[in-house]
């Protein structure tokens, strides 16, 4: 009986083990992030609606995987006519919805929380924001070049998930790729 | 990437966000793992930075440990949800476990409700953080729980903060 009871604790011992060695692998589907990496410059063109007045934007977005891979980190900073505007975006798999989650806080006290889809060369991000109590939906696909070197954007927001109206249009460049391993 | 904040002169942080101060600092700390659904019991000793960011609208919190199950490394934020009178709060661990929830903060305890997700599972999540009245301490319990009425404790830490946060 002693024996057995060994033998149990061997298992669950091994059992746990391999649990956590499973645990500790980032899930395959972060891979599809991975186009972000590396230093990116930016032009865009907002239109005047509820987000302001509208006005080219020229920015730099820095984006590296953190955390033993599990997420992406990204810093922005941006030129807007009304001043510069750092942000810090942290992106996440959601395994049990399988989904991306992307959390960017602004520093000009906006936090938005949206959902990441990614099909084939396009990565969308979508969900709802609250501009001045409120509600709007947002999507914004960026589409990738075959190389994965640029992108263009296109933002749009709507307040009944129908008609969307334009808020910005954006050409992405990479100028430095992701670091080699 | 998208960002939906609105083009306007710059806001100021709510003053409810200097509640937070008193965990802005290098701090260490020790304390034990208790065994359950996330991991075996063990000692844990760690670093915790928190700082505030972005013009001070936001608190980040980087959190290294060792713990029983091996290295752990952790980014927070906390941002301040005015129309809820309360803290938003993510945590991103290493190992690809998230937390997120509310973090109320009464005088100098820090309590947070919300909803862990880690190996692919969804637990509810407690945490209460004590600072000792000259903001040089802290004690630390956490509670896990997969119904949302039976607690398990996860782990207990006391803290000592090394460095004070930089002078403006």
């Amino acid at each position: 009986m002693q024996r057995i009871s060994v033998l149990l604790l061997v298992l669950l011992g091994c059992f746990a083990t391999a649990m956590q060695a499973q645990a500790l692998k980032p899930d395959p589907a972060l891979k599809k992030l991975s186009v972000l990496v590396g230093h990116w410059t930016y032009e865009e063109e907002w239109k005047a609606g509820p987000l302001g007045p509208g006005g080219r934007i020229t920015g730099v977005y820095d984006a590296h995987m953190i955390l033993g891979g599990f997420f992406l980190q990204a810093e922005q900073t941006e030129k807007r006519a009304m001043g510069e505007i750092r942000n810090l975006e942290v992106d996440a798999y959601d395994p049990v919805n399988k989904h991306f989650t992307s959390d960017t806080y602004m520093s000009d006290g906006t936090k938005s929380s949206f959902t990441i889809t990614v099909s084939a060369n396009t990565i969308t991000w979508a969900g709802p924001f609250t501009v001045a109590g409120k509600q709007y939906q947002f999507r914004e696909p960026m589409v990738f070049a075959p190389d994965s070197m640029s992108a263009t954007t296109k933002a749009e927001i709507s307040v009944d998930g129908k008609t969307w109206t334009l808020a910005w249009e954006g050409k992405w460049t990479k100028v430095k790729p992701a670091p080699k391993k | 990437m998208a960002r939906t904040s609105v083009q306007a002169p710059a806001p100021q942080p709510d003053p409810e966000v200097k509640k937070l101060q008193a965990l802005v600092g290098h701090w260490t700390f020790k304390g034990e793992y208790k065994a359950g659904p996330l991991g075996p019991s063990g000692k844990v000793a760690g670093e915790y930075t928190g700082r505030m960011i972005l013009e001070s609208f936001f608190f980040e919190g980087r959190l290294t440990e060792k713990a029983p199950f091996g290295e752990m490394r952790g980014l927070e934020v906390e941002a301040y949800d005015p129309a809820k009178k309360s803290f938003v709060s993510n945590w991103y661990l290493s190992g690809g476990s998230t937390i997120s929830g509310m973090l109320t903060v009464s005088g100098n305890t820090f309590s947070w409700e919300g909803k862990l997700m880690a190996a692919g599972k969804e637990y509810q999540y407690k945490q209460t953080i004590m600072v000792t009245p000259d903001l040089r301490g802290f004690t630390v319990k956490a509670e896990i729980s997969a119904d949302g009425q039976t607690w398990t404790p996860w782990f207990e830490e006391k803290g000592t903060k090394a460095k004070s946060a930089p002078k403006k």
